[in-house]
């Protein structure tokens, strides 16, 4: 791989992230919608959401462990005072990469990374919810496919989501439409992954305009999707339509398990440019075995089929990551992936290693340093330091 | 009289059950599948002339969080009601036999928040080596008929239905 075709792709691998902890589960947290407005998670966070980060993410500096949070957990910092029935907050992110393959710095650059406003309604059972941003030149490869605006070489307006539903069943239920983040597997922050990338349902850009129907219950949570096409994307022959949606059961309140399905058509397939049938079928599992420990897993497989010509191949992606809290706040964070592509491509390895640290309610700073092997490709290395904030 | 309470200190005590362990799982419910459990391994099995009298001290109970930890003992008021209390009538009661355990429900009256209100107790007890006895037993109670508020935090409002599961080995019975 050329180096300059390195820097792209660590461009694309590496903008952009959101607030998805499926580590929370170590706190006994198996479902998600009791902090986020999205039931299945990563997106904007209720006042309760808002609260847990400062009880139990991040770094409290002093404050008891029984004292109340500060009214500076707020939206920003408890400046502005908004009714029950409007939840605001933002993202904003930005990190700095270094790119080496074999050894030789190849790329380093400041990345903006994201910077975008959500705002959520809740009317009797209407909710609904959208989130606004903007896009660098630099982030377009990781943004591209949640644009508003489509300035090929400029700066670009974002929205990731905005879609509008009905809660139904005591609140346990949501049936919504719109532009909304595709179930399935784990909503992991690591967008990069290769079980996000390959199943194109990363928390950046991977959305999907449909109606979806997420219920979550105290032992067990679902949302299926049935996906009319992600409608920023031009021309209509690359839009993807077809289902997808996952069930997860959590037998222990520190232990989920889950199955995800993806089925997916377009006339064009972004890689080949021919009618694809995309599949992917997935396992999951979150564990909190003890509880400064948290094991996330997802196995994969991919299946890809050419319509017209027959053809049918198969891959898989897989990850295995393991979070340690090792201080309040402080995690260090591993994983090991891998990925064989559907259509006979090389088989990867990726190595991650880093830290993160909640250094105060809704910031936190992240290392990241990355090591992936490519089947005849030399091996690259990433170190990216990130700065992420909630407002 | 100082010796009448006394004694009357000394034979309690004598009378309560050698426990060996337990454990007191509290579990409460709320909005989107929320599941608040909370823990404690305090608890004790008293036995007066008639009745078992299981007491659970509820300042200990850990919910995993220090504020919701303060937020229930304040629904609780466990500074004037610090324990919850079952009583169980002897003659209600089956008792186990060796290698053959007992799996069965009863009444008991339990006392919480400074009312008592009666509630089916499912239990099952069996028999241990070295002269032990486990008992397992789970009630569900509603808080409102105790008077307590279900506690609501930041929009998440707790079900007044909570369940309450004891599990318990004592020397004798």
């Amino acid at each position: 791989m050329k180096p300059a075709n390195v820097a792209l792709a660590a461009m694309a691998l590496f903008s952009t992230a959101a607030g998805a902890y499926p580590s929370m589960i170590r706190h006994g947290y198996t479902q998600c919608a009791a902090c986020h407005i999205d039931p299945s998670g990563g997106t904007l966070l209720t006042k309760y959401g808002r609260a847990q980060s400062e009880l139990l993410l991040s770094s409290r500096w002093g404050a008891g462990k029984e004292d109340e949070p500060s009214p500076r957990d707020d939206f920003l910092l408890g400046a502005l005072r908004t009714p029950d029935s409007l939840t605001l907050g933002g993202w904003f992110r930005y990190g700095y990469i270094w790119n080496t393959v074999d050894g030789t710095l190849v790329d380093d650059r400041l990345l903006q990374m994201r910077g975008d406003v959500a705002a959520a309604l809740r009317i009797g059972p209407v909710r609904a919810a959208a989130q606004l941003g903007y896009s660098s030149p630099s982030s377009a490869p990781a943004t591209e496919l949640a644009w508003v605006t489509h300035n090929a070489d400029g700066v670009n307006l974002v929205s990731r989501e905005h879609w509008i539903g009905l809660a139904f069943a005591d609140d346990t239920g949501l049936v919504r439409g719109g532009r909304v983040y595709v179930p399935f597997g784990l909503r992991n922050l690591e967008h990069t992954s290769f079980v996000r990338a390959a199943t194109r349902t990363d928390i950046d850009q991977d959305q999907q305009d449909g109606i979806a129907v997420a219920i979550a219950k105290e032992s067990w949570r679902m949302e299926v999707m049935a996906i009319l096409g992600n409608y920023s994307l031009r021309p209509d022959a690359f839009r993807e339509r077809g289902l997808s949606g996952y069930l997860e059961v959590a037998p222990f309140s520190r232990l989920a398990l889950g199955v995800s399905a993806l089925v997916t058509r377009a006339d064009a397939a972004l890689g080949s440019k021919g009618a694809t049938l995309r599949q992917a079928y997935g396992v999951t599992a979150r564990a909190s075995p003890w509880k400064p420990l948290v094991l996330l897993a997802e196995v994969d497989a991919l299946i890809t089929t050419a319509l017209g010509n027959g053809g049918a191949s198969a891959g898989h992606a897989d990850w295995l990551q393991a979070d340690v809290e090792v201080l309040r706040g402080v995690h260090i964070l591993s994983a090991v992936e891998g990925m064989k592509p559907p259509g006979g491509g090389p088989s990867s390895l990726g190595l991650w290693g880093g830290a993160a640290w909640f250094v105060v309610p809704h910031l936190d700073v992240r290392a990241d340093w990355i090591r992936r092997s490519t089947s005849g490709s030399p091996s690259t290395d990433t170190f990216l330091l990130q700065l992420n904030g909630y407002l | 009289m100082a010796a009448r309470n006394l004694l009357a200190s000394l034979l309690l005590l004598s009378s309560i059950a050698q426990e060996r362990a337990g454990n007191v799982t509290v579990l409460a419910r709320g909005p989107g599948g929320l599941r608040i459990e909370g823990k404690s391994t305090e608890v004790s099995l008293a036995e007066e002339a008639s009745v078992l009298l299981f007491k659970v001290p509820l300042a200990p109970i850990d919910t995993g969080i220090g504020l919701r930890n303060r937020h229930l003992r304040e629904a609780l008021e466990v500074e004037k009601f610090p324990d919850a209390m079952l009583r169980v009538r002897r003659a209600d009661v089956e008792f186990p036999k060796e290698r053959s355990p007992v799996e069965s429900q009863v009444t008991g009256e339990l006392m919480l928040h400074g009312h008592s209100r009666p509630v089916p107790v499912h239990y099952r007890a069996e028999r241990r080596d070295g002269g032990l006895t486990r008992i397992a037993g789970s009630l569900q109670l509603d808080m409102r008929e105790f008077e307590i508020v279900p506690p609501s935090y930041l929009g998440v409002a707790v079900s007044p239905d909570v369940e309450v599961a004891i599990d318990l080995t004592v020397g004798s019975l």
